[in-house]
C-alpha cells in the first residue's frame, strides 16, 4: 500500500507539470492580454485616451512577457519563470485591482466558504433521511415519488430558480420578502451579534435554496444505493436472524457501514467548497469565489485567473488521489499492474 | 471497548468541527470589518482631538461668507481681464455656487446618505484607479484648485484663492488659499500642487491615462509657500481645466521613494475634502465620514454610504425597501414606478441630462472599401429611425444627436437637424453609390457583397437591443449586418489594430470636449482613438485652430464648423444621449438638479426631525 | 435475470423476429409510462428542432403577387426559396433517418428473410447519399437574406392567397417599432406574449430548440467519440499507456471551461459551433474514466484471451469484443451528459456569452426575461424555464430507467 501510495505521488508531479503547463498555454495564448486592465468602461462608454505604452510594459512585466530592460523573453522562459514564481508563492498581483491574487482570495473564500458549508450542511439534513426512507420503503410509493422529485429538482435549471427567485420574491410588483443583493443591511455596526447574525441568515436564504435544491437529488440516491447495498449482506440477515429488532438493525448496522460511503463523499466535494457558483453569485450579487473567477475572465485579469485555476486542479487532484487509495483500500480486486 | 472511538464519534466531531468554522467564518467577517475600522480609524485619531475646535471654525466660515457678502468691500471677487491681457480672477471667500442648502429654512446637518454604486471599485488610489465608480468616491475627498460653478460653467477658484492666465495662454498662475487644509490639519502648500502634480506625471507611477492631455505642460513649479506657476509649450484651451482639476495630494501622506510603494496603497485616501474614508468592507460598501477639520463650507451629511449593488433591478429593490437613499435607474424601471399612483409624490423622480452623458454611435471603419463613399453612409443612416429607438427602447428618456458634441455644450450646433428616417430615400441613395441587388437578396456593388460584422461590447443589453433593431432595419435594404459580440478587453485590441468593420459603441462627454482624438487624422496612428481613419483636410485644419483658440466665442464658432463637417462625412452614425434618471428618498430635501451637472448631493439635506441615521 | 442481459446473444441469421440484448434492453428501458413520456418527448423536441423553419416563421407557404406595373401574376413560395443550408441539412439527415427506419421496420415485418447483410448495403447507400447531398447542401447553397415584412404586405394586400405558418413570427421578426410591441403580455397574436425587442416569445422558443439539441448531441458525440478511444486504450493496455493517458485526462479536467470558452469565442469568434467543439474536447474524461475500469476488468475475461488467441487485429478485440460489452455505462452516463451540455450551454447563454444575437437560446431568454437592466418578464422567464427543466428531465429520467435496467443493484452509482 505503502508504495502504491508513494507511486501515485510521483505520477502527481507530471500531472501537476502538464496542468501548469496547459494552464500557461491556454492563458497566454488568449487574445486581449496586453489591453488587459485597459479597458474603461464607463456604462458601456469607453473613455477617451491615447495609447498607453507605459501600461503595457508594466502589465508585460508582471506577466513575465519581457525582462527589466524591456527585451522580450522567449515563451518557454516565461513558462519557467511563473513556473518558479508560482513555486516560491508569489502568485502574482492582479492587473484589474492593484492587490496580490493571494489578498483577493483572502477577501472572498470566506463569502464562498460560508455558503457553500451551510448548504452542505443543509443539503446532509434533508438527503440523509429522505435517501434513508427511501431504501426502507423499497419500491413503495415514497421511494417512487421521492425518487422522482429528487430527479425533478435535480432538472430544474439554476438560472430558471435564480433568477425566478430574484424575480418573485425580492421584487415590490410581486412579493418584497427578501432583500435582492449583498450579504449584510446597510447598518451592520449599530446591531448586536444576534441581530448580525440574523441578518446574515435573512440574507443568505435565497442564495442557499438556489444552491441546495439540486444537491438533494444526488446525495439521497447514493444513501439509498448504499443502504441497498448493505441491506442485502449477509450480517444483517445475521443480525435479523438473531432477532435484533427491524429499527435497530438498519440504524446500528445498516446506517453505519452506509456512513463510509457518505464520509468518502464528503471528502471528494471538499474542494467544491472553495470555487463558489459563478450562477448563484452572480444572480444575487455576492462576492465571492466565483464571481472572481468571472470577472477575471472577462477583464482577462491573467494572474487571477491562473491562481483560481490551479488552486482548484491541484485540489481536485488530491480529492482524486484520496478517492483512488481510498478504492485501493476497499477493494483488493483492483488490480493495479 | 466502551472507549472505542466509533463512527458515531466520528460524525460528533466532524459537526462539532463544521459548526466550530462555520462560526469562525461569520465571526472572521465582522472581526474583518473591524480590523479595516480601527486601521482606518488609527489615520484619524489624530482628528479627533481637534473635532470640536474645527467645528467652531466651521461656523466661522459660514460666518465670515456671510459678514464678505454684506460688506463687500475688499472681500469682493474679481473677474477680470487686466490691461495687458491677462486674465485675473480672485475669489478671497471660498465660492458658494446656487444651489446650496446653507440658508434654506429647516436646513439642519446630520443623517446619513446611503447610495449605490454598480461597481466597487479596485481601488482608490488618485491617479491610478480607471473606474468610474473610484470617481465618485474620489470626488467627496480629494479637491483641485478650481471648482466649476455648475451655472455658469465658469471655473472658480476653490483651493485656490486666485489664478491668473496669461494672454498667449502659455502661463498660469496659482496662489492657494490661506485656510485650506487637508483633513489631517496640514495646510495645503505649493508643495503639495507640485508633488501631486509630478506623482500624476511620473511614468513609473500606474497611470498613463492621463499623459496625453498633459503633454503641452512644460513645467510646473512652486513660486514661494502658496504660489504654483504652470507653464505651457503651446497654447491649448483647457488647459486651465487641465491644471486646475486634477486631484491634490499632501505630500507628507502619500510620499514616496518608489513608484511601487505609492502603487500599492489602494486603501489610503486622503485628501482636502468634506468627507474622509472611514471603512471599506470589501464586496459591500464604503463608508465616509464627515471630515472634522474641513476648511470649506460644512459638509451636511455625517456619513456618506456608498454600497456595491451591481443588479440594477437589484438596486432598485434595495432602494424601494430603504436599504439606499437614492438610486439611478434604467428607463424602462423608471417608466414603471412612475406610473403608479402616489410614486411621484413618494419619491423625488428626476429625469435630466448632464453635460457628462456621452453619445452613442456606429462607427464605421472608412478604410473598408463599403464605407469609403459618403452616399452609402448616409444612407446607412437614413435607414435607422433615431426618435423610435428612443420611444421604444428608452420610453422617450434620450435626445438624438447630430454630432459629437454634448447638446447641453455650447459646442454644439444646435441648428444642425438629424438625418430624417427615410428608408425609400435610402434605398435611391444607395443605387446612386453604384448597390444594385444581388442574388442572394444583399447588394452587391463590384463583385462585393454589402455584408459586415458589427462589434458590440457583450453584456450590454441596451446596445444589444439596438444592435438588433439596427441589423433588422439594414436587412430591409439588402444590408447583411452580423453582430458579433466580445467582451470589452477584446473590443478594445480589435479597435486598437483596426481589426473592425463597423462597431456600436460610446464615448463619454464634457462639456467642452477636444474633437482631436477622434477625428483628427493624426489619431489613427499609434493606435489612436480615430479608429475609423476619419480623415478629412478641413476638419483637421477646424481642429488644430480651435484647440490653438483662447476666445471661447471664436473658439464655439469653430467648433460649429467643425461639426457641420462631420455632419456631412457621416465618419459615425450619431444616435443618441441618454438621460440620467434617479429616485431619491423623500426625506431629503433641495435635491433639485442645478445647472448641467445633474444632481448634487452636496446640496441636499434633511430636516431634523426626520433624520433616521445617527 | 440481470446475467441474461449481460451476456451477448448470437443473432440468428434468420427465423422469427430476433431478441438481441439492445432490442430487450429497449423494452425494458421503455416499459414505464413515464420513460416512454419522456421519450416521445425528446423525439418531439428532435422534430421541432428540424421542422420549426416550416412551424414559426414571418414567410407565407405559398402567396400570389398580382398583377403591378405591367408585370403579370406571380405565385411565390417565399418559405421554401429562403431556407438556410442548416434547415436543408437538417431535413436532408431527417428524411435519411426517416428512410433507414422505415427500411428496417417493413423489411422484418414484411421481409423477415432478407438477409441483414443485405440490408445493410441498403443502409449504407442511404446514409451515403445523405452525406454527400449534405456537403454539397453546404457547398453550394446561399443563404438568402430577405427581410420583407409579408405579413404587412398582405395586409396592405400587395399579395394575396398568402397561406402562412401556425406561427406566423419568425425569430428575429420585429415588426416597426412604431407599432410598440415590446414586452407585451400574451395575447391572441402572441400566444406567449413578446420580449423586449417586440419579437414573438413562442417563436423564439420553439428555435431556440435547435441550438439545445445541437449542443447536446454534437458535443456529446465528440465527448463520446475521444471517450471511447482513450478510454479503451488506457484500460486495455495499462502500463506506460494508462499512465501516459490518465495523466492527460487530469490535465483535460484542470482547464477552466469558461475560460477557455471566452478565449476561443475572442480568437475565433463567437459561433454555436466552437461552443459544440469545445463542450466535446473537455467533456470526453468522465467517459473515458469510465471505459478504462469496465476494460481493466473485461480484459482479463476468457473471451477476450480466446479473441486475441485468434489472432484478431487488435481494433477488432477492443471495439468488436470488449467494447460492446462494456459500453453500457458509457451510454447510461451519456444521457446523464446530454442533460449537463443543455444545461451548460443556457448558462453560458445566460453569463452572456453563448450564441451570437439575434440567435435565440433558452439561457438567453431567460436572460433578457429577468435581465438586471430591466425589470422582471415573468412570461419571457416561464416559457424557457419550463422547456429548459422538461427537456433535462426528459433526459435525466430516461437515462435512470436505462440504469436501472442494465444495473438494477447498482442503482446509486455514478
Amino acid at each position: 500500500m505503502t508504495s502504491y501510495i508513494i507511486r501515485r505521488l510521483l505520477l502527481m508531479v507530471p500531472t501537476l507539470l502538464g496542468m501548469t503547463f496547459m494552464l500557461f498555454a491556454v492563458v497566454r495564448f488568449a487574445p486581449g492580454l496586453r489591453e488587459a486592465g485597459q479597458a474603461n468602461v464607463v456604462q458601456g462608454m469607453m473613455q477617451s485616451k491615447q495609447a498607453q505604452k507605459q501600461e503595457q510594459m508594466l502589465v508585460a512585466l508582471r506577466l513575465h512577457l519581457v525582462d527589466k530592460n524591456g527585451h522580450p523573453i522567449s515563451l518557454p522562459m516565461q513558462y519557467l519563470l511563473w513556473l518558479k514564481s508560482t513555486c516560491e508563492g508569489h502568485l502574482g498581483t492582479s492587473l484589474e485591482y492593484p492587490e496580490p491574487v493571494l489578498k483577493l482570495i483572502e477577501q472572498r473564500l470566506p463569502v464562498t466558504l460560508t455558503i457553500n458549508l451551510i448548504s452542505m450542511i443543509v443539503i446532509y439534513l434533508v438527503a440523509v433521511p429522505g435517501g434513508l426512507l427511501a431504501a426502507v420503503n423499497r419500491d413503495r410509493l415514497f421511494d417512487r415519488g421521492y425518487g422522482l422529485m429528487s430527479l425533478a429538482l435535480y432538472s430544474l435549471p439554476m438560472i430558471w430558480v435564480g433568477s425566478s427567485l430574484l424575480g418573485f420574491f425580492a421584487n415590490p410588483e410581486f412579493f418584497n420578502w427578501f432583500p435582492a443583493a449583498g450579504l449584510h443591511a446597510t447598518n451592520t455596526q449599530s446591531m448586536d451579534f444576534f441581530q448580525y447574525i440574523g441578518d446574515y441568515f435573512y440574507h443568505i436564504t435565497m442564495p442557499i435554496v438556489c444552491s441546495t435544491y439540486a444537491g438533494f437529488a444526488f446525495l439521497s440516491k447514493q444513501v439509498r444505493g448504499s443502504i441497498l447495498d448493505n441491506l442485502g449482506q449477509d450480517y444483517i440477515r445475521t443480525a435479523r436472524a438473531k432477532g435484533v429488532k427491524g429499527s435497530t438493525v438498519m440504524l446500528r448496522h445498516v446506517f453505519r457501514n452506509s456512513l463510509l460511503t457518505l464520509i468518502t463523499l464528503t471528502g471528494m466535494s471538499l474542494p467544491g467548497l472553495l470555487g463558489g457558483s459563478v450562477i448563484v453569485e452572480q444572480i444575487f450579487s455576492i462576492d465571492g469565489m466565483g464571481r472572481l473567477a468571472y470577472t477575471a475572465t472577462l477583464a482577462r485579469d491573467l494572474p487571477v485567473i491562473q491562481t483560481v485555476a490551479l488552486i482548484g486542479s491541484v485540489l481536485t487532484l488530491l480529492s482524486y488521489l484520496a478517492v483512488d487509495i481510498c478504492y485501493a483500500m476497499a477493494d483488493p480486486r483492483v488490480s493495479y499492474a | 471497548m466502551n472507549n472505542r472511538f466509533t463512527v458515531k464519534d466520528f460524525i460528533y466531531m466532524m459537526l462539532l468541527v463544521v459548526a466550530l468554522v462555520l462560526l469562525g467564518l461569520i465571526l472572521g467577517s465582522m472581526n474583518y470589518q473591524t480590523r479595516q475600522m480601527v486601521s482606518l480609524r488609527q489615520q484619524i485619531t489624530a482628528g479627533n482631538r481637534l473635532e470640536l475646535e474645527a467645528i467652531s471654525r466651521l461656523h466661522g466660515v459660514a460666518g465670515a461668507a456671510a459678514v464678505s457678502n454684506k460688506s463687500g468691500r475688499s472681500q469682493a471677487n474679481i473677474r477680470e481681464t487686466l490691461a495687458n491681457g491677462d486674465r485675473y480672477v480672485c475669489y478671497p471667500q471660498v465660492p458658494i455656487f446656487p444651489g446650496s442648502p446653507y440658508k434654506l429654512p429647516g436646513y439642519a446637518p446630520g443623517d446619513w446618505l446611503v447610495q449605490s454604486l454598480g461597481s466597487e471599485p479596485h481601488s482608490l488610489i488618485p491617479f491610478v484607479t480607471r473606474s468610474a465608480t473610484a470617481a465618485d468616491i474620489q470626488g467627496e475627498v480629494l479637491e483641485s484648485l478650481l471648482a466649476r460653478n455648475p451655472v455658469t460653467l465658469h471655473w472658480v477658484p476653490w483651493l485656490s484663492r486666485s489664478y491668473l492666465v496669461a494672454k498667449d495662454g502659455l502661463k498660469i498662475t496659482f496662489k492657494l488659499r490661506r485656510r485650506a487644509c487637508f483633513s489631517n490639519g496640514e495646510p495645503v502648500l505649493a508643495s503639495d500642487v507640485v508633488f501631486s502634480f509630478n506623482t500624476m506625471m511620473n511614468p513609473h507611477v500606474n497611470d498613463a491615462q492621463n499623459w496625453s492631455y498633459y503633454s503641452d505642460v512644460k513645467s510646473c513649479v512652486a513660486a514661494g509657500k502658496r504660489t504654483v506657476i504652470f507653464t505651457f509649450k503651446k497654447p491649448y484651451f483647457k488647459a486651465l481645466e487641465e491644471v486646475g482639476g486634477f486631484s491634490i495630494l499632501p505630500e507628507k501622506v502619500y510620499q514616496f521613494t518608489k513608484a511601487s510603494q505609492y502603487n500599492t496603497r489602494s486603501r489610503l485616501l486622503e485628501g482636502s475634502g468634506p468627507y474622509v474614508l472611514y471603512r471599506w468592507a470589501p464586496g459591500r460598501k464604503m463608508v465616509l465620514k464627515k471630515n472634522p477639520r474641513y476648511w470649506g463650507p460644512p459638509p451636511v451629511f455625517n456619513r456618506i454610504v456608498f454600497r456595491f449593488i451591481e443588479n440594477p433591478q437589484a438596486a432598485l429593490a434595495t432602494y424601494l425597501r430603504g436599504g439606499i437613499d437614492s438610486d439611478g435607474v434604467e428607463p424602462s424601471q423608471w417608466r414603471k414606478y412612475t406610473a403608479e399612483p402616489g410614486f411621484t409624490s413618494r419619491n423625488h423622480c428626476y429625469k435630466y441630462l448632464t453635460s457628462s452623458s456621452g453619445y452613442l454611435y456606429v462607427g464605421w471603419n472608412l478604410k473598408q472599401p463599403m464605407f469609403k463613399d459618403r452616399r452609402t453612409r448616409v444612407a446607412l443612416a437614413m435607414l435607422v429611425n433615431v426618435p423610435a429607438i428612443i420611444k421604444t427602447f428608452l420610453y422617450g428618456m434620450a435626445t438624438q444627436v447630430t454630432g459629437p458634441f454634448n447638446p447641453l455644450s455650447p459646442q454644439n450646433d444646435g441648428k444642425i437637424k438629424p438625418i430624417p428616417y427615410d428608408p425609400a430615400a435610402a434605398k435611391i441613395m444607395l443605387q446612386k453609390a453604384g448597390w444594385h441587388m444581388g442574388p442572394d437578396g444583399v447588394l452587391v456593388r463590384n463583385g462585393q457583397e454589402f455584408k459586415f460584422s458589427l462589434l458590440i461590447p457583450s453584456q450590454q443589453p441596451l446596445l444589444q437591443k439596438i444592435c438588433v433593431y439596427l441589423q433588422r432595419q439594414w436587412a430591409t435594404a439588402g444590408i447583411d449586418c452580423r453582430i458579433s459580440p466580445v467582451e470589452f478587453s477584446i473590443m478594445i485590441r480589435r479597435l486598437n489594430h483596426r481589426q473592425f468593420t463597423a462597431t456600436l459603441l460610446g464615448w463619454t462627454g464634457s462639456i467642452e470636449s477636444d474633437p482631436y482624438q477622434i477625428f483628427d487624422s493624426k489619431s489613427y496612428l499609434d493606435e489612436g482613438s480615430n479608429a475609423g481613419d476619419f480623415d478629412n483636410a478641413e476638419a483637421d485644419k477646424l481642429i488644430s485652430q480651435g484647440r490653438r483658440e483662447m476666445n471661447t466665442a471664436r473658439r464655439m464658432r469653430i467648433w460649429h464648423h467643425l461639426q457641420r463637417v462631420i455632419y456631412r462625412e457621416q465618419p459615425y452614425l450619431f444616435l443618441f444621449t441618454s438621460d440620467s434618471l434617479s429616485f431619491v428618498h423623500q426625506r431629503f430635501r433641495n435635491t433639485r438638479p442645478v445647472g448641467k451637472f445633474g444632481l448634487n448631493p452636496a446640496n441636499w439635506y434633511v430636516p431634523l426631525k426626520e433624520q433616521k441615521y445617527p | 435475470m440481470p446475467d441474461a442481459l449481460t451476456s451477448t446473444v448470437r443473432m440468428p441469421e434468420n427465423g422469427p423476429p430476433p431478441q438481441t440484448f439492445w432490442s430487450r434492453v429497449r423494452a425494458r428501458v421503455f416499459r414505464p409510462w413515464m420513460v416512454k413520456f419522456c421519450a416521445s418527448y425528446i423525439v418531439l423536441v428532435c422534430l421541432i428542432a428540424v421542422f420549426v423553419p416550416f412551424l414559426a416563421t414571418g414567410k407565407p407557404y405559398t402567396c400570389i403577387v398580382p398583377a403591378h406595373h405591367g408585370v403579370p401574376m406571380q405565385r411565390k413560395y417565399p418559405l421554401f426559396r429562403d431556407l438556410t443550408s442548416v434547415s436543408w441539412v437538417l431535413l436532408v439527415v431527417t428524411g435519411a433517418l426517416a428512410v433507414q427506419g422505415s427500411c428496417v421496420f417493413f423489411t422484418r415485418r414484411l421481409m423477415p428473410d432478407m438477409r441483414r447483410r443485405r440490408r445493410r448495403v441498403w443502409l449504407a447507400v442511404v446514409t451515403v447519399a445523405a452525406v454527400i447531398a449534405s456537403g454539397l447542401i453546404v457547398a453550394l447553397h446561399h443563404n438568402r437574406l430577405d427581410a420583407t415584412n409579408y405579413r404587412s404586405l398582405a395586409a396592405h394586400e400587395k399579395i394575396t392567397h398568402a397561406i402562412f405558418a401556425p406561427i406566423p413570427w419568425g425569430y428575429a421578426a420585429m415588426e416597426p417599432l412604431s407599432k410598440n410591441l415590446i414586452n407585451k403580455l400574451p395575447s391572441q397574436q402572441h400566444w406567449l406574449g413578446t420580449d423586449g425587442e417586440g419579437r414573438d416569445v413562442l417563436s423564439r422558443l420553439l428555435w431556440s430548440t435547435r441550438v439545445a439539441m445541437g449542443i447536446g448531441f454534437i458535443s456529446q458525440f465528440i465527448a463520446l467519440a475521444i471517450g471511447v478511444v482513450v478510454g479503451s486504450m488506457t484500460g486495455y493496455f495499462s502500463g506506460i499507456v494508462d499512465i501516459l493517458l490518465m495523466r492527460l485526462v487530469e490535465i483535460v479536467e484542470s482547464v477552466p471551461l469558461f475560460f477557455l470558452i471566452l478565449t476561443f469565442v475572442a480568437i475565433y469568434g463567437r459561433h454555436i459551433f466552437y461552443i459544440m467543439v469545445i463542450l466535446g474536447v473537455t467533456g470526453w474524461t468522465g467517459y473515458a474514466r469510465l471505459l478504462r475500469g469496465e476494460f481493466l476488468h473485461l480484459r482479463q475475461l476468457d473471451y477476450v484471451t480466446a479473441a486475441q488467441a485468434s489472432g484478431l487485429p487488435l481494433w477488432r478485440v477492443l471495439f468488436r469484443h470488449i467494447l460492446p460489452n462494456g459500453v453500457t455505462p458509457v451510454l447510461v452516463s451519456a444521457s446523464f451528459g446530454l442533460a449537463g451540455a443543455v444545461t451548460i450551454e443556457s448558462s453560458l447563454s445566460y453569463l452572456g456569452v453563448g450564441v451570437r444575437p439575434p440567435t435565440p437560446s433558452w439561457g438567453q431568454m431567460l436572460n433578457a426575461a429577468g435581465n438586471p437592466a430591466t425589470v422582471f418578464h415573468w412570461w419571457q422567464a416561464l416559457g424557457p424555464g419550463m422547456m429548459l427543466f422538461i427537456t433535462v428531465l426528459a433526459f435525466n429520467i430516461v437515462g435512470e430507467s436505462f440504469r436501472d435496467t442494465l444495473d438494477p443493484r447498482n442503482a446509486g452509482a455514478g
